[in-house]
């Protein structure tokens, strides 16, 4: 993948909407493109929060596991979308347990560095964590959507009377 | 389209016309499609979105949405799922059985402002059966309309309803994008909610109108959803479902605010609506 595209695929990410092309070629340069394959994991649930991923193709599943429940996927993350919001935030560890669901390029992107150009440039910092902020708020609504519980007892949907 | 309640031409429309019970197909769970046919003259015309009162003698009546084509007149197609009384009575018939039927009723779908626009729909669960006909429509008019795309959420992959349809309706000119609220091992599929893959919306929203049909909180999850991404209150349609008894806006059970669904309804622009799904005891 070249450095062009590595800036391209970044350019699509909803947390890098509006930064300067100065910061948006540092975070390439820092940027390092892995392929995984199918049903691989990322990262699991208690990991060492030190990157964060940018989906240049592939679909991913989030997952938790417990004791007596195995494994349950809560959501999917697919190309063009921001991975891995624990690290950014000072986080310790990972939250949940990534693992691609397809073929995936990733472009991991190291704590440190992310966190330092937040550091020296201070619009970055703030587009970068507004964006976080509102790909965490989707998420957040996503969930409780989910809590709802909308299939339960579709009743409402149809012959609700009958 | 109208929203005067429309009855079958020449009958009485508070007595139901006997129908027979043509074809019965198990969806999924405890959903049933009735493929129904008049006993006596052709069956009614109705428009995308409209709804019949289906009556079971000594149960009552429910109020289900026509999921057949507007194209395939002779054969009435109601997909109910069994959750009460009547729909449950309704779910023991069996193919040859007579159930009687009011209707068409309501309004429709918003069919005369689609053409050359982007058209997405929205379907929760077994929502999509009020969606199916103007599904249908807009594929057999293909050539008018921009984009189409139907956006499915369902509880789990094996809840889809409708899923022998999706790979003709691919071919027909529509994008389908399903999610499921739970994923099973072998899903490949989205796992999330439906307002997730309402991005990267598809087209100028401004040139979009977006057609929901589901559970009601999601509907408005969804309307939020869809104006935060640009298309305007007034291009975001709702189909609602309430108790309706009478179909005719006398009886008041299904009244919404100052809107009886059955008759002003089903079908909603959100702007019209939006105050009232607010509240909690309507």
């Amino acid at each position: 993948m070249s450095n062009d595209d590595l800036v391209e695929a970044i350019r699509e990410v909803d947390c890098f909407q509006g930064i300067h092309e100065e910061d948006l070629g540092q975070i390439a340069k820092m940027g390092r493109v892995i392929e995984f394959a199918a049903n691989e994991i990322v990262f699991r649930e208690g990991d060492t929060a030190l990157s964060s991923y940018v989906v240049v193709s592939g679909t991913l599943s989030l997952e938790v596991c417990a004791p007596g429940i195995g494994c349950r996927r809560l959501s999917t993350i697919r190309d063009g979308e921001f991975l891995g919001w624990s690290p950014v935030l000072d986080n310790f560890h990972m939250t949940v347990t990534a693992r691609t669901v397809t073929i995936c390029h990733l472009i991991e992107l190291p704590k440190d560095q992310l966190l330092a150009l937040c550091e020296r440039s201070p619009h970055f910092g703030y587009v970068f964590m507004r964006g976080v902020a509102q790909t965490l708020a989707r998420r957040l609504s996503a969930a409780r959507m989910q809590l709802l519980n909308l299939f339960g007892d579709e009743a409402e949907t149809n012959a609700a009377d009958g | 389209m109208s929203a005067t309640p429309q009855s079958m031409r020449g009958t009485n429309p508070w007595t139901p016309r006997p129908f027979r019970i043509e074809g019965i197909i198990a969806e999924l769970t405890s959903v049933w499609t009735f493929c129904l046919s008049p006993e006596e003259g052709d069956s009614p015309s109705f428009q995308p979105g409209q709804f019949n009162m289906l009556y079971v003698p000594g149960f009552g009546e429910a109020a289900i949405s026509i999921s057949s084509s507007t194209y395939d007149i002779p054969q009435l197609q109601h997909t109910f799922r069994a959750v009460g009384n009547v729909t449950g009575a309704l779910s023991r018939l069996r193919e040859g059985d007579q159930i009687g039927v009011r209707g068409p009723f309501g309004n429709s779908w918003p069919v005369m402002q689609l053409p050359g626009k982007n058209v997405i729909f929205v379907a929760g669960g077994i929502g999509l059966a009020p969606l199916r006909p103007v599904i249908e429509y807009t594929l057999q008019n293909r050539t008018e309309y921009e984009k189409l795309k139907l956006i499915y959420g369902a509880k789990s992959p094996d809840v889809l309803l409708y899923r022998r349809e999706f790979s003709r309706w691919t071919d027909a000119g529509l994008e389908i994008e399903v999610t499921v609220d739970r994923g099973t091992p072998h899903w490949q599929g989205h796992i999330g909610v439906v307002t997730e893959i309402m991005r990267p919306f598809p087209g100028d929203p401004e040139q979009t109108q977006v057609l929901v049909c589901g559970p009601e909180v999601m509907m408005r999850f969804v309307a939020r959803e869809a104006i935060s991404l640009g298309v305007p209150p007034a291009q975001v349609f709702l189909s609602l479902e309430r108790n309706m008894k009478c179909a005719m806006g006398m009886c008041g059970v299904c009244q919404f605010g100052p809107e009886f669904i059955c008759k002003d309804g089903p079908v909603f622009p959100f702007n019209r609506i939006q105050q009232y799904l607010r509240l909690e005891d309507l």
